[in-house]
């Protein structure tokens, strides 16, 4: 599947649940060769995360910026474009957040979390011009380059930390915390759900809206079916790739900003934890299979996964990195369709107007 | 000025090792993002066998019997079932090290090291001769054959890309598969033998990270060597010697920031040199082709104002 292509929103879910249960199966494998008995233990996940409503909003508070990422780079494949560079947005824009959310002061404490926010995104988006515009104007592969600039964002914002923002070293390097009245104030006291979840709630329901009813939306789609029948009717591909690219790292730059805010109250170096919150996203669109029914299941599984994962280690003896397995197995099988092989070899044979070297190959021999 | 170019060297073997597996893996048509997890998995393996039966060679071989197993194990769903290589590779990448923080507590009681005491280390040979001429003799000439297998293999990805029947198989499943397909060639299972090459080199990588200096192995220690073998083999263009320019500079870089690192100084700054240097590179890749490509329109259509559409 070099380019996700459509379907009908219910067979899409359900063929995203075709690599879920892979995932399962293999985490079950090695849970059960290490001696643990894989039904209690996703039992045990189930009830930390599902269990009671505080569990619950705590897994919608961990799904609230995989949400976000999820939708950025859902964008961007819809529109045929291979963005993984959320990574990268979602570190400048966190610093950004960070920076003004510390630095700001004398002005109201919602003052200071907007203005924050909006140069969170505004950096964010701006991480990927580059990206967007080499694609655009040089038909340069964006996967490659998004994914090589998550790491200078990585170090980037590591060194602008040590360099020029330092507060302290206690473990990571981290900025100074932002002023008081700009943290936002958990919704439910004892999680960190804040509004920045119904916020990603409600930016997931304007994706399903974008692309399903406004016209720049169902451009946005053509150009990802079919990029050479949109460019003829005149539909710009251009246009899509910088809209999706550009929206795609604002959501990044946002996700950051949210979780500055609203859970760490500063800037910590490698604070998208593994996998980090951009490479999660992608797993999301690809497990949500770029609906926004799917992206918000998927995001609460993996928001369950993490928020349960924690308790799951220290009550179950059960090390967290199980979360990083199930995980990268569902991100290895995720673009696997268990049927419908016929359609495979069709999208292999479709390749969009800007790639002059198709670079995402599809593995179809016959 | 030469502990530089003896700390370049050491760091430029695995990413050269994985950089070419890369480049071969690319030329039958797959893009593998996956390579620091093969190589994390060779440097496991490297250290446990080693261990186990007190030979750093069994620990070597075993790494690149086992980076072939999941190099065929990454590709078979990739080649069978569609799934995306890209996302793939990511999953992989994400997948080795969450196996090992998981397998480390439970089985050896580590959380991310495996230190045990007797474990055979890979040492250094110095070439009789060669290593003997003054100057940069005794360091290029004094490594670790793991290195010295790395070189080797520059000349012989070549040839084996350029010059033998399997080759040229590869090239053609890679940059023509419906030609290939139609010819009767075995797209899938050609695609499916670079990817065990590509894990094989890659974990013979890993197991130089685990073997040579240091003697142990840490979920964490490719450190994302992998994906700078990605920006080596992007950066040549999957051609062999520039490959192996292009790591040979990024193991320098490494080393660099390693010194600076040490020296209390901003070691970020050439730790993004591999990433930007790869988008640099593309950049000029696609500016010489559109500069080539409107070109050919000129001698065509001199007059009618037709641009290749970029």
């Amino acid at each position: 599947m070099s380019r996700f292509q459509p379907a009908a929103a219910p067979a899409r879910l359900l063929r995203g649940l075709g690599p879920l249960l892979v995932a399962l199966a293999v985490g079950a494998i090695v849970l059960a060769a290490s001696g643990r008995d894989p039904g209690s233990v996703y039992h045990l996940y189930l009830v930390q995360a599902a269990g009671t409503w505080p569990r619950l909003a705590s897994t919608f508070a961990a799904a609230t910026p995989l949400l976000l990422t999820g939708v950025g780079t859902a964008l961007g494949f819809r529109a045929g474009f291979f963005n993984v560079g959320l990574e990268g947005s979602v570190y400048v824009g966190a610093l950004a957040t960070a920076w003004v959310a510390a630095e700001l002061t004398g002005v109201p404490g919602a003052v200071v979390a907007a203005a924050a926010l909006l140069l969170g995104v505004a950096v964010g988006a701006a991480w990927l011009l580059l990206p967007a515009l080499l694609r655009v104007q040089l038909a340069i592969d964006e996967v490659v380059t998004t994914l090589m600039l998550n790491y200078v964002a990585i170090a980037l914002t590591s060194y602008l930390v040590l360099y020029h923002f330092l507060y302290q070293t206690v473990g990571n390097a981290q900025t100074p915390p932002i002023v008081h009245s700009a943290q936002l104030t958990p919704l439910v006291s004892g999680t960190t759900l804040t509004v920045a979840g119904p916020v990603a709630l409600a930016i997931v329901l304007a994706y399903g809206w974008f692309l399903r009813r406004s016209r720049l939306g169902i451009e946005v789609r053509m150009v990802g079916d079919n990029p050479k029948f949109a460019a003829a009717v005149g539909f710009s591909v251009r246009r899509s790739a910088l809209l999706t690219m550009l929206a795609g790292g604002a959501l990044g730059g946002l996700a950051g900003g949210f979780v500055v805010l609203g859970v760490t109250y500063n800037f910590t170096n490698g604070f998208s934890t593994q996998p980090g919150f951009g490479y999660s996203g992608i797993a999301v669109a690809v497990l949500g299979r770029n609906s926004w029914l799917g992206l918000l299941l998927a995001a609460l599984f993996f928001g369950g996964l993490s928020s349960a994962g924690g308790v799951v280690q220290l009550f179950g003896n059960i090390p967290i990195a199980l979360t990083q397995v199930l995980q990268g197995t569902l991100m290895i099988f995720a673009g696997v369709q268990f049927v419908r092989a016929r359609r495979r070899r069709q999208a292999a044979q479709r390749h969009s107007p800007l790639a002059e070297e198709p670079v995402v190959v599809q593995g179809s021999g016959t | 000025m030469e502990t530089l170019l003896t700390t370049g060297l050491l760091e430029t073997t695995p990413i050269l090792l994985a950089a070419l597996g890369g480049a071969i893996n690319r030329e039958a048509g797959i893009v593998n993002i996956g390579l620091d997890g093969m190589m994390l998995a060779g440097a496991f393996i490297a250290v446990f066998v080693d261990w186990q039966a007190h030979s750093a060679v069994l620990g070597c071989l075993a790494a690149i019997g086992a980076g072939a197993v999941v190099g065929l194990l990454f590709a078979l769903p990739i080649t069978r079932l569609g799934a995306n290589e890209i996302v793939a590779g990511l999953g992989l990448a994400l997948l080795m090290p969450g196996l090992f923080g998981y397998l480390l507590p439970i089985y050896f009681g580590q959380a991310s090291t495996l230190q045990p005491d007797n474990v055979a280390a890979v040492n250094v040979w110095h070439i009789p001769g060669l290593s003997s001429i003054p100057g940069v003799g005794a360091v290029v000439f004094s490594q670790d054959p793991i290195t010295y297998v790395s070189w080797l293999a520059i000349p012989l990805t070549w040839f084996l890309l350029r010059r033998t029947v399997f080759g040229m198989h590869l090239r053609a499943a890679g940059h023509n598969p419906e030609v290939a397909t139609a010819q009767g060639l075995p797209v899938r299972r050609l695609r499916e033998a670079s990817t065990v090459i590509a894990g094989a080199l890659s974990a013979l990588g890993g197991a130089q990270l685990a073997l040579a200096t240091v003697q142990l192995f840490n979920k964490d220690m490719t450190a994302g060597r992998g994906f700078v073998a990605l920006a080596a083999f992007y950066f040549g263009n999957s051609r062999p010697a520039l490959t192996a320019v292009a790591a040979f500079i990024f193991g320098i870089a490494d080393a660099g920031s390693i010194r600076l690192q040490t020296a209390g100084l901003p070691d970020q700054i050439p730790e993004m040199i591999p990433y930007l240097a790869v988008v640099a590179a593309l950049v000029v890749v696609a500016l010489r082709r559109r500069a080539a490509a409107r070109s050919i329109v000129e001698q065509v259509a001199p007059a009618d104002g037709l641009t290749p559409s970029a």
